[in-house]
């Protein structure tokens, strides 16, 4: 385990889609390792570092947090809000990847400083285009910032 | 010697043929100032003097034609010698002497020295003095002769009788004149002679005094005494006389004139009269009479002047009429002075206002003229009167006047046409008479004189079979004794009614109603009675009809259920109910304040309908109250209605709504009960449907995670492991897969349809253009795959819907009409559109498979397939939902088609909105 290897840490309580999802993400170019976060209050005590997350150098900060929205207990908007309050992870992109769609909820999330909003995939789809699109965006982000 | 001055001067004129000595002659005369004209010959001599007239004629003897002394002759024939000298040779005397005879005045000799020459001239003057000296004698004899025949014209005509009388005795006429003797009525002054004179006298003693007068005056002139005509009747005489008295100086004669004053006595006492009269007029007239000078001194006025002036008689003499007027009025008064003195009379009346002696004024009207003394003016005398009272009722009048004027203009008018109309002639009269639909009568001594031919036939029988019978038989035998008393006292002259009614009998036996007016006329010289008839039949059929509708009218008015009341709009009186009102309201509602009598209050109601209804706001006004009084809702409609005299009263009409009242009541209950249900049961409903939404939400949110679940895996051990697995295997997963997907699909589409129309149907106007092309737009993949083509024949309208719901009708007929394409042919899809006057219907038409017209129902339910998947994919969901959308604008959707042939989609939207719910979900 590198402490400098990137990490993407993805929220997500469906089992299902975590794991559809993490294979996507194995497929781009996005960093290879994944942390799943099963619930938004695990995320938090990962981004927190709190136990079991408490290793910064076994569980480093990520440079991409993946965030579903509906979520027992700590939702989505939480966990986001939480992101963005820290000053660690202030400007970590945020990808919202959930299958709620209204506009009320995108615009929510953007307020709360999500830094881009996709929609699960329809089935027959698969997550593999929309990981894509993540990708693109990452990259994109990347560049930016060396700029 | 010479001639007098040139406007006298001697005109001569001298006959002698030899020219040389005229010539001499005329010159030596006229340096002695004659005129001298020369004849050549006795005929021109006598031309001339035929012509003019000369004062000297100067004559030669020797002459041509006519000698001088042929001259003189024919002249002294004619008369026409004037003063003539006779001219002749010497030695011929015989000749001047026959000259002289003839008539000249003198001769002269021409004496050969010319000597004569200046004879001449002496002998012309001479001549000429003889002549006027004659002529002078000749004048004062015919003056004298004149004057003695004057004289004795004058005694013998003049109407006064002179006389010479004697006095001795009774006296003796002396003397007298024819107008005497004829004064005294004798024929003669010869008959005089005996009678004595004091005979002459009624009274013997006036000639004693007379003489006694006259004796002691020497003379007397006009007295007056009677005298006595020989015919014995007394006279009346005015006597002057003088006294001649005898050598001894007594009286010894009266030379007197007498003259017969009758006439001028008569005239005398006339006036005498006339000047009472006139004194008693003047005095006594109301008007004023008043004379004063032309300075304006009053000079008398009547007592109806002084009283009216309130002045006395004696402080008459020292007032000027100017002192009477006001200023403005006196150059108007001296104007008028000055007229009437000129011209004798005023022309017109003149107004004044004039000041009484106590300060107070007065109008008088005055007319004036002048009168004269011995045909001079001397005065004004003048006719005023009061019209003060005039004056005040003057202005009063004039404005009467006009309309007066007015009046009798018309009535002028008409009298002069109806004078018009009189004055034609008879037969036109009678025919009025005869016309008219009123009977004329006339009745003398009890029986028919005349009766007009329409009252004849009215009564049925001819005038001819009606006159001189006894009227009576023509009345009703109810009536006879009544109306023979009648005319029997009207025919004494008694007085009675003269209109009244009364009952004929007709010749068939049928009684008559009739009125009957009379008036009592001469007829032939005899008093009778002119009756003017009317026929009341018609009249009492009419008050009969009146009657019956009067009778209903009031049947209906206390029969209706209605209370009917009439109030004053002014005093809020009440006029008049009905029985209903009455009964309701209770009795001796009529004059007491509509407040009162029907409402029970002390002051007119809040909403006093009399004011509306009377200032016009509406024709009827319609209230609706509680009525304390008879505790029962009253519907009242109150509208101005005419009333007896034509003044506007208010009509109400109440009706009883106690009943619908209450009913009213119940349904408002009712309704807000209702109202509140719906109420609830729509916050009900919302709820519900928020439930559902959020359940269909989250069902289909829910039932979606595991397909794709299902459908990731798959597609994951296929990509990872497929090379595990035989074909038969590798397809195993695929249907997985494909199982998934088509149930996310369903999912998705069951929200979708549950969703349509849940939020209502929002309208707006929706260009169809636009959204034709935005679904095209959403189906640009399939159309492109396709090769469709997609188009419009003309412009699409507007219509009136829900913009994003209309969408999906269009995605899914397009969709559609794309989707079941035949295989050899590439998909042709034409949208088109007609109107109809409340909607507009939309086809949407292809060249595709078409379908059986049986599938009519089925084709719209959902989830219903006509096809399997695997030929045309799709959930069966497209038209199901194109139905309910368009069902929710109110509109129908059917389709029109032919297996193989295409197919062609209806659609309709009504233009107006459906009534359905708006909003609010």
């Amino acid at each position: 385990m590198d402490a400098n290897e990137a990490v993407v840490l993805l929220v997500e309580d469906d089992a299902d889609d975590a794991k559809l999802i993490t294979r996507a993400l194995k497929k781009t170019t996005l960093p290879a390792r994944v942390e799943v976060a099963r619930s938004g209050g695990e995320a938090v005590a990962y981004i927190c570092g709190a136990p079991p997350f408490d290793n910064r150098a076994r569980f480093p900060l990520p440079v991409l947090v993946i965030l579903d929205l509906k979520m027992p207990g700590v939702d989505g908007y939480e966990v986001l809000k939480m992101i963005r309050a820290g000053r660690a992870l202030h400007d970590v992109p945020v990808v919202v990847l959930t299958a709620v769609r209204d506009a009320f909820s995108v615009s929510r999330t953007y307020e709360l400083g999500a830094s881009v909003y996709f929609v699960k995939p329809a089935a027959g789809r698969g997550f593999a285009e929309v990981v894509r699109e993540i990708e693109n965006y990452w990259l994109a982000s990347q560049e930016e910032g060396e700029e | 010697m010479s001639a007098t001055s040139k406007s006298e001067a001697i005109r001569v004129l001298y006959m002698e043929d030899d020219a040389g000595l005229a010539r001499l002659l005329k010159k030596k005369l006229e340096r002695e100032g004659y005129v001298v004209d020369v004849a050549a010959d006795g005929r021109e001599g006598l031309e001339m003097v035929e012509d003019s007239s000369y004062d000297v004629l100067l004559v030669d003897h020797k002459m041509p034609v006519h000698s001088g002394l042929e001259v003189i002759r024919i002249l002294g024939w004619h008369g026409r010698l004037p003063p003539t000298i006779m001219v002749t040779g010497g030695g011929n005397e015989k000749v001047a002497v026959k000259a002289m005879k003839l008539g000249a005045a003198d001769y002269v000799v021409k004496d050969a020295e010319g000597g004569f020459l200046e004879l001449l001239p002496l002998v012309v003057d001479q001549v000429l003095s003889q002549a006027r000296l004659v002529e002078e004698k000749r004048r004062a004899e015919e003056e004298l002769r004149a004057s003695e025949e004057r004289y004795r014209t004058l005694t013998e005509n003049i109407p006064v009788g002179l006389y010479r009388t004697s006095i001795a005795g009774g006296g003796r006429v002396i003397s007298a004149n024819q107008a005497f003797a004829k004064m005294f009525g004798y024929d003669g002054v010869g008959e005089l002679a005996d009678e004595p004179v004091v005979d002459y006298y009624v009274e013997p003693e006036d000639r004693t005094l007379f003489i006694e007068k006259v004796k002691a005056e020497g003379e007397v002139n006009n007295y007056e005494l009677r005298l006595k005509h020989r015919d014995g009747y007394a006279f009346w005489g005015s006597i002057s006389a003088r006294a001649i008295c005898g050598a001894d100086g007594e009286l010894a004669f009266l030379d007197g004139a007498v003259r017969d004053i009758t006439e001028r006595k008569r005239v005398e006492a006339e006036l005498c009269e006339s000047e009472e009269r006139y004194r008693a007029l003047f005095d006594r007239s109301l008007d004023w009479v008043y004379v004063h000078d032309f300075e304006g001194d009053f000079i008398d006025a009547n007592a109806a002047a002084l009283d009216a002036l309130g002045y006395e008689k004696s402080e008459l003499s020292s007032l000027n009429f100017t002192s009477l007027l006001t200023d403005d009025k006196i150059p108007l008064a001296l104007e008028t002075a000055k007229e009437i003195r000129e011209t004798g009379f005023q022309k017109g009346v003149t107004e004044y206002r004039l000041r009484r002696k106590d300060g107070t004024f007065i109008y008088v009207e005055t007319k004036a003229s002048v009168i004269c003394h011995d045909g001079e003016p001397y005065a004004i005398q003048g006719i005023a009167r009061d019209i003060t009272e005039r004056k005040r009722t003057e202005e009063e009048l004039r404005v009467t006047r006009d309309e007066l004027e007015e009046r009798v203009k018309e009535r002028t008018a008409e009298l002069t046409a109806t004078l018009m109309k009189l004055g034609e002639s008879e037969a036109k009269y009678r025919s009025v008479v005869e016309q008219t639909q009123d009977g004329i009568v006339i009745i003398q001594d009890g029986s028919v004189k005349f009766i007009n031919r329409p009252f004849a036939q009215r009564l049925g029988c001819g005038p001819a079979d009606m006159e001189g019978r006894d009227f009576t038989d023509f009345v009703a035998p109810s009536a006879r004794q009544e109306l023979a008393d009648r005319h029997r006292r009207r025919m004494a002259g008694e007085d009675g009614p003269s209109v009244y009614e009364s009952l004929l009998l007709r010749c068939d036996g049928h009684e008559v109603p009739v009125e009957i007016g009379v008036a009592t006329v001469q007829y032939e010289g005899y008093p009778a009675a002119l009756a003017v008839v009317r026929d009341l039949t018609e009249r009492r059929e009419q008050e009969k009809i009146v009657r019956e509708q009067r009778w209903i009218l009031e049947n209906v008015l206390n029969n209706m259920s209605e209370l009917v009341y009439i109030v004053d709009p002014d005093t809020y009186e009440v006029l008049f109910t009905n029985e209903t009102a009455a009964e309701a309201l209770g009795p001796e509602l009529a004059g007491q304040p509509c407040y009162r009598a029907i409402w029970g209050l002390e002051a007119p109601c809040h909403a006093c309908e009399l004011e509306r209804v009377f200032t016009g706001e509406r024709d009827t006004y319609t209230r609706e109250a509680f009525n304390e009084k008879s505790g029962r809702w009253l519907r009242v409609n109150a509208k101005a209605v005419p009333w007896l005299d034509g003044a506007q009263v208010c009509c109400a009409v109440a009706t009883d709504i106690s009943e619908s009242k209450e009913l009213e009541e119940e349904i408002v209950a009712h309704n807000r009960a209702l109202n509140r249900t719906v109420r609830e049961r729509t916050a009900a409903l919302q709820g519900k449907n928020r439930e559902l939404e959020s359940f269909a939400y989250s069902v289909s949110h829910d039932l979606r995670a595991p397909l794709r679940s299902i459908e990731g895996f798959s597609r994951a051990l296929l990509d990872d492991y497929g090379d595990r697995f035989d074909a038969e295997g590798r397809d195993f997963l695929g249907r997985i897969v494909n199982g998934a997907v088509r149930m996310d699909r369903l999912i998705n589409d069951l929200l979708t349809y549950s969703r349509l129309g849940r939020g209502g149907v929002a309208y707006e106007v929706v260009d169809m253009n636009e959204l034709a092309a935005a679904a095209v737009e959403e189906l640009a993949e399939s159309i492109k795959a396709q090769g469709a083509y997609v188009g419009v024949a003309r412009p699409l309208p507007v219509v009136e819907g829900d913009r994003s719901l209309l969408l999906v009708v269009l995605r899914n007929l397009l969709g559609n009409a794309i989707k079941y394409r035949r295989r050899e042919v590439p998909p042709e899809v034409k949208i088109t559109w007609s109107e109809e006057p409340d909607k507009v219907v939309f086809a949407v038409a292809d060249n595709g498979i078409g379908l059986d017209m049986k599938y009519q129902n089925k084709v719209f339910d959902i989830f219903q397939r006509l096809h399997p998947e695997d030929e045309y994919p799709g959930t069966g969901i497209g038209l199901a939902s194109a139905k309910k959308v368009v069902e929710a604008h109110g509109g129908r959707i059917w389709y029109e088609s032919e297996p193989g042939k295409g197919a062609t989609f209806y659609f309709e939207l009504p233009r107006k909105r459906v009534e359905g719910d708006d909003g609010g979900g």
